[in-house]
């Protein structure tokens, strides 16, 4: 049991920490209609890290190199996003794949790097141990304190950076599809009508069946776990849709109760 | 009946014994060095972290893997940067002091038998090339022999009480190897000097020890996948020196070699660069055996 806990401890820790903040990026990212706004951070952020490598730069150096180009990569989106906002999918489409292939033709020229890289983009939530975690630890409470006193700001200019710099801290430590369905999936339950508090309870025990399913069954936990994500938003967006139906009065807000 | 009493005579013979300390812990990075393990320390529990099909350079993170690693008492790997991708993180992970780096309890083949295309630097550019060299070293028969030495020397380190135990199966081993080593001589003697088209450095040690010519190779670098354009450079090369056979291993994609076989006329040949206990590669002997019977059953080897 002990040994369970110490296997299975950190991996949850990381996986709540994310969530803390992805819930409520997420809502703002459908809510803005920029799904893919997530990948292509993401890319950017890889992208950043192997260049600076094959520029000789240090383990620590690359992965700032990295938050720079993603940072500066969602400033550009953002401004393009503002000017046109009906063509925005189209953009981050676009980015996201012509950041992709950047990356392709680099690790095509020196796949020795590829290997330094494999975990910056699949990051494996079981590999992540507490040190790891402490950047997003810091910034995580500070990103909550700032929506709470300054949300307009964030919601408005300071939106895209943010979103970058919490995402490129996320990816390497969870892997890029289960930061898209962490942000994704509770945001989507919150806009369902589900509640934020329902959200979070059905992500945060998505994140606990998953990882206890790949423990009994020794299947690799970041695809076990995204899976175990959509069940449990899923069943959660069905309750609360049932209770809807049932008392049809109820505010949305209230029917968080129901899970 | 008699069996049954025999049985019940060695039940109680270990009833009577001193209690037998407990079996020491194998984890190995691939299957070749579990196998190692097996016939060096018979009692020990010995798992293998990857299995003949699948890339060792890349890993899933399984729960079970840490758990694993937490109970070994020794770790054996290839070293030479092979499992850099995802060993440091294991190691971490499954925080357990005897097998990190620099212990006794953590054996890298490579750095105590050397290693083929080692390079003081690595040009940019150079692919997926280590400095430490070509880690695929237990594909020489008798890197393999030196690799139990130093197997076996670690275990006893890491179990004094049954030191002497592994001295004398590493003995018995290593003169039967010695044996072996012969035979394989003879039997490969018709493969000295033919050419062969290889896919990725894997099985290099191999052809150097049978003294066969690797004339090219699927992928362009070091670990980049073959390209179009570079499979189509080799088809006049290959139809002019007619290798023996287009050699791809078991975990990779054949679609490359295929293309090329079906241009040039040339076999394709897979074979497995480690042991597989499903497909009867046990011990370490099975899978040489079997790697040689492949190789002379070709059509150009006879």
């Amino acid at each position: 049991m002990l040994a369970e806990l110490d296997v299975l401890l950190p991996p949850l820790v990381a996986g709540l920490l994310v969530l803390a903040s992805h819930l409520l990026l997420g809502e703002q990212v459908l809510k803005r209609g920029i799904l893919f706004i997530d990948l292509a951070v993401a890319q950017l952020a890889a992208l950043g890290s192997l260049l600076a490598q094959q520029w000789g730069a240090s383990a620590s150096a690359s992965v700032l190199a990295g938050m720079l180009l993603a940072v500066s990569g969602a400033l550009l989106i953002g401004h393009w996003v503002r000017s046109y906002p009906r063509q925005r999918e189209a953009i981050i489409g676009l980015v996201y794949a012509g950041a992709a292939s950047v990356l392709l033709l680099a690790l095509a020229a020196d796949p020795h790097a590829g290997h330094r890289l494999s975990r910056s983009l699949n990051g494996d939530i079981l590999w992540v141990s507490w040190p790891d975690m402490l950047p997003l630890a810091l910034l995580t409470p500070v990103f909550l304190l700032l929506w709470r006193w300054q949300g307009q700001w964030l919601r408005g200019v300071a939106f895209y950076p943010c979103f970058a710099l919490l995402v490129s801290l996320s990816v390497p430590l969870l892997g890029v599809y289960l930061v898209f369905v962490t942000l994704i999936a509770p945001a989507l339950v919150v806009q369902l009508g589900g509640g934020r508090m329902a959200a979070m309870l059905s992500a945060s025990v998505g994140y606990l069946f998953g990882l206890s399913i790949a423990w009994l069954l020794d299947w690799p936990a970041g695809a076990t776990l995204v899976l175990a994500l959509l069940a449990t938003c899923a069943i959660e967006i069905g309750l609360s849709r049932l209770a809807g139906h049932h008392s049809a009065g109820v505010s949305s807000n209230v029917s968080s109760g129901s899970s | 009946m008699m069996h049954m009493r025999s049985k019940l005579g060695a039940l109680l013979l270990s009833a009577c014994l001193p209690l037998q300390a407990e079996a020491v812990n194998i984890f190995a990075c691939e299957p070749e060095w579990a196998a190692l393990g097996q016939v060096l320390a018979p009692d020990a529990k010995v798992t293998s972290a990857t299995h003949a099909y699948q890339d060792p350079h890349y890993i899933e993170a399984r729960p079970s893997l840490i758990a694993r690693l937490r109970r070994a008492d020794l770790a054996i790997c290839s070293g030479a940067a092979l499992e850099a991708g995802w060993l440091p993180a294991l190691q971490q992970r499954a925080a357990n002091p005897d097998v990190q780096s620099g212990q006794a309890g953590m054996l890298f083949v490579a750095e105590v038998v050397e290693t083929i295309g080692q390079l003081e630097a690595v040009p940019f550019g150079a692919g997926d090339v280590h400095p430490e060299g070509n880690p695929h070293l237990h594909l020489d028969p008798e890197r393999l022999r030196q690799a139990g030495a130093a197997l076996s020397q670690r275990l006893a380190q890491v179990d004094p009480e049954r030191a002497g135990e592994y001295r004398a199966d590493y003995l018995r081993w290593s003169l039967a190897w010695q044996q072996r080593l012969e035979d394989w001589r003879q039997r490969a003697e018709p493969l000295r000097g033919q050419k062969i088209v290889v896919q990725h450095s894997t099985f290099d040690y191999l052809w150097r020890w049978l003294g066969v010519e690797v004339i090219a190779d699927l992928e362009p670098k070091p670990g980049v996948p073959p390209t179009p354009g570079h499979l189509a450079s080799l088809v006049s090369k290959v139809e002019a020196e007619q290798p023996l056979a287009i050699v791809h291993s078991w975990y990779q994609d054949p679609q490359s070699a295929q293309w090329l076989a079906q241009r040039t006329g040339i076999p394709v040949l897979a074979l497995p660069s480690t042991t597989e206990p499903d497909k009867g590669l046990v011990a370490p002997e099975q899978l040489f055996d079997y790697l040689l019977d492949q190789l002379l059953g070709l059509p150009g080897a006879r």
